[in-house]
């Protein structure tokens, strides 16, 4: 399958950045046929038609989270933009972020028009410093050009953007928690509802979309929900920044149509790394469960991988080739999760470091076949009883290996104690 | 302390800047402290408490904010801070090697300082570097594959910078 060239279509020119090759390239069109020829709930209207559902994770309808918004009447009203990209095996809005910063500008600002917002808040991982800077200058640039700021355009809407640094913390990323952690708290997540659409930053309404999908907007704006509705998997359509990373020749950012089997991603990427067969994938980054070598012609899209158990998540592909440690690769998101429980709930913050503890016993030989049970016993718990999406998530990566590797947990447990024990490295 | 002890003119006025972008207060205390720690290299317990009565919110609360995020120090720490991504992608193409090599290069443990107060090594989660992997952050930049060879350069540079 070809590479698309819709989000990615700027981000190899030179000066990128800059709103000139933005304008010279198609920029702010969209911003201003909104304006100009559009109302907002006919932009809303398009944005329900191309389907698009959200990419940060959830694959919530995007149109519709609009729709909630725009009914909310209380004002002021906020768009806030979840840069925070911080799924492990992710760094596709990264490419946006770095080389094409004014397609999320103009989608937030069309986000504004459509909902009738205020002010705009891109929330950006503390790790990105220099796309911080980039954006931090592309607003400055568009509000000198008039694309932000007071009466755009000559319209009645004002908007403008604020960039605000996260400063390493995972579950910032949960649109609730980013809202937290915006307000200048402690980042933990918030009981939903009430939803961020109604009482979000400051208690007012709130639309938080990751940084893809309002880089989606200008193109549905210009081109028609039709045409965004028409690529890739009909049923849940788009374009798709995809991050593939671990054992393939070629690493990167790919832009391919929803569905796009999980073969050819890796075809698109140069291939199994050394010619190594393949045997795992985690499609969805460090939350979602396993896929192994008998789904690799599933479609990489919501609907597909949730049929087969797994999830799309961010679009993040991690590949596991033959010689990989499905145990030990395990292990390794369990710490992360662990890590980055925010020890509000008990199932999740007690949970997660009884399992870093077993799977560790494993892998240093003292693990018995018993101890899988009892793993798959605090998941189903900590799945069952967590507040939000990083407790449900953070177990997949174990059940799934325990599931479709079993042999490979019965060879450490069969097996002498081994030297390199993962259990002495500090959490 | 006095203000004037603590921060200069020039600082105070940086600090009255980032605060005005917010018109909630409690929002411009990330950016603060990203800004002191920017401005001397960690969070010290005055400087924090500058920062909440600037802002008008509880002392307790800026150091609450401080201790939550892995990225803010609030302990002084190498003039550069090495972070080496210790997750999925990073450790399949061989982080623990890596880690293992600037140990024995340093000659400091994971969360150490070099003697000479130069490095600070850290491990991290994924930095969003994958593509890249094995992937390290040395302050705000980003670096990756590294290996042994590599990082020995890349530590040069940073052996010159302020
Ligand atoms: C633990 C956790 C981490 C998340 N991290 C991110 C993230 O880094 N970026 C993101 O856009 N969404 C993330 N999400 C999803 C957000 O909660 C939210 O659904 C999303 O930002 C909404 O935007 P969208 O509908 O455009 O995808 C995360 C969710 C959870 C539970
Ligand atoms: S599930 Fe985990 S991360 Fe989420 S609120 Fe509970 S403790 Fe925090
Ligand atoms: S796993 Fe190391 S940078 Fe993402």
């Amino acid at each position: 399958m070809s590479e698309l060239k819709i989000l990615t279509k700027r981000a190899g020119l030179p000066d990128s950045v800059k709103i000139d090759t933005y304008l010279a390239n198609d920029g702010y069109k969209a911003l201003t046929k909104a304006l100009k020829e559009m109302t907002p709930a006919q932009v809303r209207d398009e944005v329900l038609k191309s389907k698009l559902r959200g990419r940060g994770g959830a694959g919530f309808a995007t149109g519709m989270k609009w729709d909630f918004a725009s009914k909310n009447t209380t004002k002021p009203k906020f768009i806030v933009c979840n840069a925070d990209e911080g799924e492990p095996g992710t760094f596709k809005d990264r490419v946006i972020l770095k080389f094409d910063p004014h397609a999320l500008l103009e989608g937030m600002a069309i986000a504004a028009f459509a909902v009738d917002a205020d002010h705009g808040y891109i929330y950006i991982r503390g790790e990105y410093p220099e796309e911080a800077q980039i954006l931090m200058d592309a607003v400055k640039e568009a509000e000198e050009r008039g694309y932000l700021g007071k009466n755009i355009l000559g319209s009645d809407l004002s908007f403008t953007i604020t960039v605000h640094r996260g400063a390493g913390a995972y579950v910032c990323g949960e649109e609730t928690a980013l809202i937290e952690s915006l307000e200048g708290s402690r980042g933990q997540s918030r009981i939903r509802p009430p939803f961020p659409v109604n009482s979000g930053y400051r208690k007012l309404p709130t639309v938080v979309n990751n940084v893809e999908s309002l880089s989606c907007v200008p193109h549905i704006v210009l081109n028609g929900g039709a045409w965004f509705a028409g690529i890739g998997n009909p049923e849940c359509p788009g374009p798709k920044l995809f991050s593939i990373s671990g054992a393939v020749e070629k690493p990167g950012v790919y832009e391919l149509p929803m569905g796009v089997p999980l073969r050819e991603l890796i075809e698109t990427a140069g291939g199994m790394k050394d010619g190594k067969a393949f045997k795992a994938a985690f499609p969805g980054g460090a939350s979602s469960a396993c896929m192994d070598a008998s789904e690799i012609d599933t479609g990489l899209d919501f609907n597909s991988l949730a049929a087969i158990g797994t999830m799309l998540g961010s679009g993040a592909v991690m590949i596991l080739d033959e010689t990989a440690d499905m145990v030990k690769a395990a292990y390794v998101l369990t710490r992360f999760f662990d890590h980055e429980s925010c020890g509000k709930c008990t199932p999740c913050r007690e949970g997660l470091t009884w399992v870093k503890q077993v799977m560790a016993g494993i892998l240093e030989g003292k693990g018995t076949e018993e101890d899988l049970d009892l793993l798959l016993d605090i998941c189903e718990q900590i799945q069952g009883a967590s507040f939000c999406g990083l407790g449900d998530a953070s177990v997949n990566c174990v059940t799934s290996t325990i599931r479709k590797f079993r042999g490979e947990y019965l060879n450490y447990i069969n097996k002498e104690p081994r030297v390199r024990a993962a259990s002495g490295e500090k959490s | 302390m006095s203000v004037q002890e603590l921060f200069s003119d020039a600082e105070l006025k940086s600090i009255q800047e980032i605060a005005s972008r917010y018109e909630e207060p409690g929002s411009a205390l990330m950016p603060l402290l990203h800004y002191v720690q920017q401005i001397r290299g960690y969070l010290g317990e005055d400087e924090m408490a500058f920062i909440a009565d600037f802002l008008g919110i509880t002392r307790v609360r800026a150091y609450e904010v401080a201790t939550y995020y892995t990225l803010y120090y609030t302990k002084p720490r190498g003039r550069h801070t090495i972070q080496v991504c210790r997750n999925l992608s990073c450790t399949l193409a061989g982080a623990e090697g890596i880690v293992d090599f600037l140990k024995k290069e340093l000659e400091i443990e994971v969360g150490g300082t070099t003697a000479d107060g130069m490095f600070s090594l850290v491990e991290v989660e994924c930095i969003g570097s994958c593509d890249k992997a094995p992937a390290i952050m040395i302050d705000g930049d980003h670096h990756g594959p590294v290996t042994p060879e590599s990082l020995r350069e890349i530590l040069n540079t940073y052996r010159g910078k302020p």
